[in-house]
C-alpha cells in the first residue's frame, strides 16, 4: 500500500500568494460592483451585494475552468505556458513578452466584462421571478444596417452601461494594486 | 454492603442508558429508514470481499455498497441537520459530497494519469486523486441546493423551483463553493508544474508573490543536465579514441559543434526522464585553450536551460575535458603514431547566473 512512495523529495510549493490575490480581487471587486449597482440601477443594497457575488465569483469560477483546461490540454501553447511559469514562480516576465502581456490583459478584460453581464441579467431573472417586470421604455436604434435592426431598451444600456463602468473600475482599483506589490510601494513608503 | 450494592446498581443503570442509546440508535424503528441503507452497504461490502474471481462482479457489488452508504449518509444527515458555522450548508453535507466524490472521481473512474510527487502520494494510495477534493466543495453545494428542489417529504416529492429566499442561499452557496474548487485546482496544478519541471526546483521561489514554497537545498544541481552530460562523455570520449591525433584536431575545429549538438539531441530525446523538459535543454561545447599549446586541448560540454529561470541568464551545466596528445609507437614501423587520451572531470560544474562564454578563436 504504502510502495509507492518515491524517494526524491521535491518541494512542495503552495499557492497561496495566488488564493489570497483572488480573493482580495474578489472583495475589491464585490464592494466596487455592489456600489454600481445599488447607485445607478437602484437595487437595493443587499440585492445589488448578492448579484456582485454572484457576477464575480461565477465569471472568476468559468474563468479559471477555462485556464485549467488549456493549461491540461495538450494544445502547442509552450511559449506561453513557459511565460506563466517563469512568472508564477520567479516574478519575471521576459521583455518581449510584455505584448503578449497587453493582449491577454485586454481579452481578458472584454471577456469578463460579458460573462458579467450575462450572468447578472440571469440572476436578475432567477430572483425576481415574481416581481413582475415594468414594462420598459423601448428606445427604438438602429445599431447597425448590417446586423438588422435591433432594439436596446433603456433598461439592458442602463445594465450594460453599468456593468462596464464597475468592471473598468475595478480592474483600475486591482492593477492599482498589483503596481504597489510589484513595485515594493509599501516598503519604500516605509523606508524600506 | 447496601451502599455499595446501590452504588454498584447506579453504575449498570448508567451503561444500561448508554446502552439504550446506542440501541435505538443502530436498530432502526421501522425498515424504511437510513440504518437499513447503512446495514445493506456494509453487507455489500463483505459480500464483495468474498467474490474475488470475478472483478466485474465484485465492482457491482462494491458500488452497489458505495451507492448504499452514499444514499445513507445523505439520509441521516438531511432529518436535523447540523449546519457548518457562518453557512447555510448542513455538515452532513459535506460528508455525503466526500462520498460521492470519492466514489465519481476514484481510481475507477480516473483517466488522469498524472502521478503527483511529494506529500501527495499517499493521496493516490488512498483511492483519493486530486479530483476528488478539488470537486468535493461544488459536490457538497449542489447537494445542498438539491432538497430545495423538491417539495413534500417521503416517497411524495415533486419538482418544482425553490422559493426566492432558498434560491438567494442556494446561489450565494454554490458560488463560494466553486471558488473554493478552483483554488483547490489550482493547488494540484503548481505541484504538477513542479513535478514536470523538475530542473526549476533549483532556483529558490522567493521572489514570486504567488507561491511560496521550501527553498532549495544548498547543493542543488539540475538532475537532468547532469545526467545528459554524464551521458555525452562516453560517447564523445568513445569517439576520439578511435581517431588519429590529426583527425582529432580536424574534429575539434570544424566538426565538434554539429556533431555534440547532435548526440545532444539524441540523448535529451532517449535519456531524459521528464518528457516536458526535452526542449528546453541545448547542448554544445567550446574548446578553452585554442591557442596555447599545440598538444593539449581543454574541451567543455554544456548543457544549458533555456527555460523558466529567475535569473535572465539563466544556467548550464559544464563538464571540462582535457584532450592530451599521447603516443603509442607502433612496433612495425617504428614511427609513433599520435592518439588522443580524453579525460574528463568526474562531476559536472553548476553555473547558474552567467551566459555561457561563447566560443573563442
Amino acid at each position: 500500500m504504502f510502495g509507492q512512495f518515491i524517494s526524491l523529495p521535491l518541494p512542495t510549493v503552495t499557492p497561496f500568494g495566488t488564493i489570497l490575490f483572488d480573493f482580495l480581487y474578489l472583495l475589491l471587486a464585490i464592494a466596487v460592483e455592489a456600489y454600481f449597482l445599488n447607485s445607478r440601477l437602484s437595487f437595493d443594497k443587499k440585492t445589488s451585494i448578492l448579484y456582485a457575488v454572484g457576477m464575480n465569483c461565477f465569471s472568476k469560477v468559468i474563468g479559471w475552468t477555462i485556464f485549467f483546461l488549456l493549461i491540461y490540454s495538450k494544445l502547442p501553447i509552450e511559449g506561453l505556458k513557459l511565460s506563466i511559469l517563469q512568472f508564477v514562480f520567479f516574478n519575471r516576465i521576459e521583455p518581449s513578452m510584455y505584448y503578449s502581456v497587453f493582449f491577454w490583459s485586454v481579452i481578458i478584460f472584454m471577456v469578463t466584462l460579458f460573462l458579467k453581464l450575462y450572468i447578472l441579467k440571469l440572476l436578475v431573472q432567477l430572483l425576481n421571478e415574481e416581481k413582475k417586470v415594468a414594462e420598459p421604455e423601448i428606445i427604438t436604434r438602429r445599431i447597425n444596417n448590417r446586423r438588422g435592426s435591433q432594439t436596446l431598451t433603456r433598461e439592458s444600456r442602463d445594465l450594460f452601461l453599468t456593468v462596464l463602468l464597475a468592471n473598468a473600475i475595478s480592474y483600475t482599483v486591482i492593477s492599482f494594486v498589483i503596481a504597489a506589490i510589484q513595485f515594493n510601494v509599501f516598503l519604500s513608503l516605509f523606508g524600506a | 454492603m447496601n451502599i455499595l450494592f446501590r452504588d454498584l446498581g447506579g453504575i449498570f443503570r448508567i451503561f444500561e442508558g448508554i446502552y439504550a442509546r446506542i440501541r435505538n440508535f443502530l436498530i432502526p424503528p421501522r425498515p424504511y429508514s437510513w440504518q437499513t441503507l447503512l446495514y445493506l452497504s456494509i453487507f455489500s461490502w463483505i459480500m464483495s470481499s468474498f467474490a474475488d474471481n470475478s472483478v466485474t462482479v465484485k465492482d457491482i457489488i462494491s458500488l452497489f455498497g458505495w451507492i448504499f452508504l452514499i444514499a445513507a449518509t445523505a439520509w441521516y444527515t438531511t432529518d436535523n441537520p447540523i449546519l457548518v458555522p457562518g453557512t447555510s450548508m448542513p455538515i452532513g453535507a459535506l460528508v455525503t459530497g466526500f462520498l460521492v466524490s470519492v466514489f465519481a472521481f476514484g481510481p475507477i473512474a480516473n483517466r488522469d494519469n498524472r502521478e503527483v510527487v511529494g506529500i501527495f502520494n499517499w493521496i493516490y494510495i488512498n483511492d483519493i486523486t486530486p479530483s476528488t477534493l478539488v470537486f468535493w466543495p461544488t459536490i457538497s453545494a449542489i447537494i445542498t441546493a438539491i432538497p430545495e428542489f423538491f417539495e413534500g417529504s417521503g416517497t411524495d416529492a415533486k419538482v418544482q423551483a425553490p422559493k426566492i429566499e432558498d434560491r438567494q442561499k442556494v446561489i450565494l452557496l454554490l458560488a463560494c463553493s466553486t471558488v473554493l474548487s478552483c483554488w483547490l485546482q489550482l493547488f494540484f496544478l503548481v505541484n504538477n508544474w513542479v513535478e514536470e519541471y523538475p530542473s526549476l526546483t533549483v532556483e529558490s521561489f522567493r521572489e514570486s508573490r504567488l507561491i511560496s514554497g521550501s527553498e532549495p537545498l544548498k547543493n542543488a544541481v539540475p538532475e537532468n543536465g547532469v545526467i545528459i552530460l554524464n551521458k555525452l562523455e562516453p560517447i564523445v570520449k568513445g569517439r576520439l579514441a578511435a581517431k588519429s591525433w590529426g583527425e582529432v584536431e580536424t574534429w575539434l575545429k570544424y566538426s565538434r559543434q554539429g556533431e555534440i549538438e547532435q548526440l545532444g539531441r539524441e540523448i535529451i530525446e532517449k535519456n531524459l526522464f521528464d518528457d516536458d523538459e526535452k526542449s528546453l535543454w541545448r547542448v554544445d561545447s567550446i574548446i578553452n585553450n585554442y591557442n596555447s599549446s599545440i598538444n593539449s586541448y581543454k574541451l567543455d560540454l554544456r548543457s544549458i536551460w533555456t527555460g523558466p529561470s529567475a535569473n535572465p541568464n539563466k544556467f548550464y551545466l559544464r563538464k571540462s575535458c582535457q584532450i592530451d596528445r599521447i603516443g603509442s609507437t607502433d612496433i612495425q614501423a617504428g614511427e609513433t603514431d599520435y592518439v588522443a587520451e580524453v579525460e574528463c572531470k568526474p562531476n559536472a560544474v553548476f553555473i547558474r547566473g552567467q551566459r555561457p562564454p561563447a566560443q573563442q578563436g
